[in-house]
């Protein structure tokens, strides 16, 4: 059914358009729109995942023709293949669950219809970047998640930080962005190299480069620049080393949103960019190893400043930048399904701890875990849902973390055995920070006034971390890898290992233990080995100090430069050229006007003056 | 069996029915029914759309009465042009019904007429049929500027019409005969094959008649230097009826030269084109510079309607498919555009009785909804992305660049930093400055659906340019 990646993709933006129409000041009005537009997405998707399990269900690629010129041909078009119907499903299945708790969550806001507005809007930028069938596409979506990512973080815009936050995550994204589009650019220029009609088209491109490398038209090295300025993209998008500076700010956010941007939407986007154009990093092996170089890098760097942090929001930011880590470390490596299987199964328990954490803060008002305790018994569902998903995160069988990450590090195993150790520590390293917020936050007895007082949230909020806790516990058994098997040539595919199963469990129990260790039960380790820690967490509560650098560069570089370049306006560009022109041709304006006299006798004389001019000049 | 000639003629038989029809009721009711006589008028030329599109599906291109009337896409395209303007201008009429005191049966009549005399001289396939369209146009256009009996300036404004267009009339004429003369018919077809024994370089003589004739036409156009015209008569004109001639009329004047010149001389292009290149470029530099300094909106727009010939020029000149096409577009866009800008005009000055730029300070309090669609319109005027008129304006610069007069294409390019510094002047007056009179203006709810569907068309040319642009290229000569 050729209609429907159209629905799927219209009709949150259906629901946007809507709410601003009609239900600007309604409530209830507003989140039905939204609730209902992305249901009707997500029936569709189930819908197509359906079609798709037959085995003779064929690709869906339906386009239009958008501008039609000699030598520029774009079109708009949709591909609804297994990797897109996939992530169509969870990005509607768990944008769905977020959008229901978004009712209970933000119900006392003023501001909700804008809320819900901008939400449907970012479900649908998100849902074009999955469905898109070419780069063009897929950059204007690219690019409407941007802004609706800005829209949603600054949404408490008269909060100075929240504001502060949506722009950072704007500017941060749109350095990246320059890279990626000059990348596009680029693979449209090399399309045409062999004299066909240049293309954007997702498929015609694969084809076109693997004729193009067969034929040794294109230089690896060319492909390779290629490659990493697409991979700036996912940079931005998907917060990897050294653009990450955003994600944690993007915090200031309402929870429902970080949940949406760190689960189902943005950060994914740029973990599927590398899926969806594997087929250009799998020609190029130079690109591949820096993707996994620094995936691995990403991953065991922001588990290490999850350790330190305090604010429960915040750790869970550092755990989705660590874990995204992990699945650009597992493309880089040419894990394809590895990946994609970890993207959708970290979707879930993702979802799900945020809006736990959202539950609690909701609760409680507040944000530091030191501030909370013993919510076990208070608010047992929500403990007992973030537990299971603490558990998932960690890896722990057979919960549906288990066996992508697992996917993961045996594919780390056989490719790359030092990455295969920065996985598995960073594992570790997870399995005690969950840990460590899961026995300070819910396990002792209440550390504030507060959190004596917490109850269990509605069943609008506590439903729908009840539905998201079945994916996150059996996710692992439905056969999603096999399912993205289906028609993926490239990539390399490596059976479950009980060796690096086992040993990345043991690790992950380990971290989990010293973890109740130290903040369950309360043990001290030696003064000498405290004074070491104690140096040790300088450099992670400042986060290594990557804002300072940056802030240090804006402040002395990119700033006077900026004020050089201001003196070149003010004086050369403004008092020179535009105020110069502008008086010159304010002046012929005002001759020319001389000319209209209102003589009917002076213009019939013009007139024919003109045409003997124009005889003479034709005739000489 | 229905002969095909009179299925060809179907549209202007019924606008020939509706100005029956009109006339009719005029005759019966009193003054006080004009209203929903304007809204007759603009509700029956409506069916136009669907045959026009019907002719366009199921018609084959045929020269019908005796070679005298033809039917190809190139003139159905003009046609709609004409049909969506008339209507547009019928409902700033009824809008602007208290400011013409008497007569407004017979005012609705003359719209009708002229339509009917643009719709005569797109099918026209002969020189004599031609003219008599033209003149047709002309003189219900002379009639329509002094409509305003009371009004000192509407006289003088038709007046000066009449005597400058009998005298682009005159030598329209005296080209037409040199033309015949020279080629020994009026007929385009022979005239055609005549002319086609002078492929190198054209006789005197009928390069002599091909000039006097184009300036005629150009003269309606308004391009440099037969310009002088249109800011007076502009500014003095009852506004539909100068929404009407910086629309309809300036379309059938494109028509008319595209007729000339890409169909019946294409072959001596090379002789041709330089010299419209020019008048193009004079006539963007005329009509942007001349715009700064006016006070009076429609005066400036008179200005900017000048220079806006001189794009739709451009694409003239180039003689290529893509120059054609690209005026063609560029003249779709600018029809809802300019339009708009005129829709608001006369809602403004219904309320106001003003058509000072001054007067419109504090626009965006006043009316929020009037001040965004001037805001939008004057943008795609001076052509913004993702607006209409940014992407007209890119087909023609590009098509100036592939056949190599650069130069043009950045007089065209300058030219449009200067209309953006004139349109956003006005911006800055509606949104910036306070309003003297902040009482509300009305929107009447005819005018507001105008605007909107303008509005709409501008946003939806610009984004999905795909389908305007094969209508565009499907009308243009191959």
């Amino acid at each position: 059914m050729v209609a429907a990646p159209w629905i799927i993709l219209f009709a949150p933006a259906l629901a946007c358009a809507a709410i601003v129409l009609f239900a600007r000041n309604s409530k209830p009005l507003s989140a039905t729109l939204a609730i209902g537009g992305l249901a009707v997405s997500f029936s569709f998707a189930v819908y197509a995942l359906l079609q798709s399990l037959h085995p003779l269900a064929e690709t869906i690629e339906s386009s239009v023709s958008w501008v039609n010129l000699p030598g520029l041909a774009l079109e708009f078009g949709l591909l609804l293949d297994h990797p897109s119907i996939l992530m169509s499903l969870v990005v509607t299945g768990v944008g769905l669950m977020i959008f229901i708790y978004s009712v209970g969550y933000m119900g006392e806001e003023r501001g909700l219809p804008r809320y819900f507005a901008f939400l449907s809007l970012f479900a649908f930028s998100m849902l074009g970047i999955v469905l898109a069938n070419n780069f063009v596409t897929l950059f204007i979506f690219w690019e409407l998640v941007g802004a609706s990512s800005y829209l949603l973080i600054g949404f408490w815009y008269e909060r100075p930080k929240a504001a502060d936050a949506g722009k950072k995550a704007f500017l941060v994204n749109r350095i990246a962005d320059f890279g990626f589009l000059i990348g596009i650019l680029m693979l449209w220029n090399l399309s045409g190299l062999e004299g066909q009609s240049r293309t954007l088209n997702f498929a015609e491109l694969a084809e076109r480069l693997q004729a193009l490398v067969a034929h040794g038209t294109l230089s690896p090295q060319l492909l390779t620049a290629v490659g990493l300025l697409v991979f700036c993209g996912v940079l931005g998008k998907s917060a990897q080393f050294p653009l990450h500076v955003w994600l944690p700010d993007a915090m200031e956010g309402p929870t429902p949103v970080s949940a949406l941007i760190h689960a189902a939407t943005m950060v994914a986007a740029g973990v599927y960019l590398i899926a969806r154009t594997f087929f250009l990093f799998w020609q190029t092996p130079e690109a591949m190893a820096w993707v996994a170089a620094i995936g691995g890098f990403t991953a065991l760097f922001a588990a290490s400043l999850a350790l330190v942090e305090d604010d429960i929001k915040r750790v869970l930011a550092y755990s989705t930048l660590s874990q995204l880590g992990y699945m650009v470390m597992a493309l880089g490596l040419g894990g394809y399904v590895a990946g994609i299987y970890h993207l959708t199964t970290h979707a879930f328990f993702k979802a799900l701890l945020f809006l736990g954490a959202g539950s609690v803060i909701h609760a409680l008002h507040t944000n530091n875990i030191w501030e909370m305790g013993g919510l076990l018994k208070k608010m047992p569902v929500t403990s007992i849902t973030f537990l299971i998903a603490t558990l998932a995160l960690c890896g722990i069988f057979p919960l549906s973390g288990f066996w992508s990450k697992d996917e993961i590090l045996a594919v780390a195993f056989f490719r790359n055995p030092l990455l295969w150790v920065v996985g598995t520590a960073t594992a570790g390293l997870t399995a005690f920070y969950m840990g460590r917020v899961f026995c300070v936050a819910f396990l002792g007895s209440a550390r504030a006034h507060s959190a004596g007082h917490a109850h269990e949230s509605p069943p609008v909020m506590s439903v729908p971390l009840m539905l998201l806790t079945v994916p996150t516990m059996v996710a692992g058994f439905i056969g999603i890898p096999h399912y993205l098997h289906h028609g993926q040539e490239a990539g390399v595919h490596v059976p479950f290992n009980a060796i690096v199963a086992g040993i990345s469990t043991l690790v992950a129990m380990a971290g989990l233990s010293l973890a109740y260790a130290v903040y369950g039960r309360g043990y001290q380790p030696g003064i000498q080995v405290q004074r070491v820690l104690a140096l040790a967490a300088v450099p992670l509560s400042r986060k290594f100090w990557v804002d300072e650098v940056y802030g240090w560069i804006n402040r002395n570089i990119q700033q006077r430069f900026a004020d050089l370049l201001s003196l070149f306006e003010r004086y050369i560009i403004i008092g020179l050229y535009v105020n110069g022109v502008a008086k010159i041709t304010g002046f012929t304006g005002s001759v020319l006007r001389l000319a209209q006299t209102g003589k009917v006798q002076g213009y019939a004389a013009t007139l024919l003056a003109g045409l003997s001019l124009l005889l003479y000049l034709s005739l000489r | 069996m229905i002969p095909a000639g009179l299925l060809a003629l179907l549209p202007e038989l019924w606008i020939g029915l509706l100005f029956s029809a009109i006339l009719a009721l005029d005759l019966r009711w009193k003054e006080t029914r004009s209203s929903t006589m304007g809204m007759l008028t603009a509700v029956g030329l409506m069916p136009l759309f669907p045959l026009l599109w019907w002719q366009h599906s199921s018609l084959h291109p045929a020269d019908l009465l005796s070679g005298m009337y033809r039917l190809d896409p190139m003139a159905l395209l003009f046609k709609g042009i004409f049909s969506a303007s008339a209507i547009l201008v019928t409902l700033m009429t009824r809008e602007l019904g208290k400011t013409i005191q008497r007569g407004h049966g017979e005012f609705y009549l003359l719209l009708l007429t002229a339509t009917l005399g643009m719709f005569f001289a797109a099918s026209s396939a002969n020189f004599i049929m031609l003219f008599v369209s033209l003149e047709l146009i002309a003189i219900t256009f002379y009639v329509l500027t002094a409509y305003l009996q009371t009004d000192l300036h509407s006289l003088e404004a038709g007046m000066k019409y009449l005597v400058l267009g009998s005298l682009a009339s005159g030598l329209l004429l005296y080209g037409f005969a040199f033309i015949y003369g020279a080629t020994g018919s009026l007929q385009f077809s022979k005239i055609q094959e005549a002319l086609s024994h002078h492929q190198a370089s054209l006789p005197v003589p009928l390069l002599f008649g091909l000039l006097l004739a184009l300036s005629g036409i150009l003269f309606k156009v308004a391009a440099v230097p037969f310009q002088l015209w249109v800011p007076d008569v502009y500014q003095g004109a009852p506004t539909p009826v100068t929404a009407f001639l910086s629309v309809g009329s300036k379309a059938a004047g494109i028509l008319v030269v595209f007729r000339v010149l890409q169909e019946l001389f294409l072959l001596q292009a090379h002789q041709w084109s330089p010299i419209i290149a020019w008048i193009a470029g004079l006539t963007i530099a005329y009509g942007n510079l001349g715009a700064i300094p006016q006070t009076n909106i429609k005066r400036l727009l008179g200005y900017s309607s000048i220079g806006h010939a001189g794009y739709l020029l451009i694409g003239i000149a180039t003689a290529t498919t893509l120059g054609s096409a690209g005026t063609n577009f560029y003249l779709i866009s600018y029809l809802f555009t300019n339009l708009a800008v005129f829709l608001v005009v006369t809602a403004f000055s219904r309320q106001t009785g003003s058509d000072e730029i001054r007067d419109y300070a504090g626009l965006s309090k006043r009316s929020p909804f009037l001040a965004a669609a001037m805001f939008i319109a004057l943008l795609s005027l001076a052509g913004v992305p993702p607006l209409a008129g940014f992407f007209g304006k890119f087909l023609l610069l590009m098509s100036a660049v592939t056949e190599g007069y650069l130069p043009l294409a950045i007089v065209g390019a300058a030219a449009v930093v200067v209309s953006l510094y004139y349109y956003l002047l006005i911006v800055y007056t509606m949104y910036a400055d306070k309003p003297e009179d902040p009482t509300p203006i009305p929107v009447s709810a005819p005018v507001r659906l105008a605007l909107l569907l303008c509005l709409v068309a501008m946003l939806g040319i610009g984004i999905w340019q795909g389908p305007f642009l094969r209508i565009s290229l499907a009308a243009s000569f191959q």
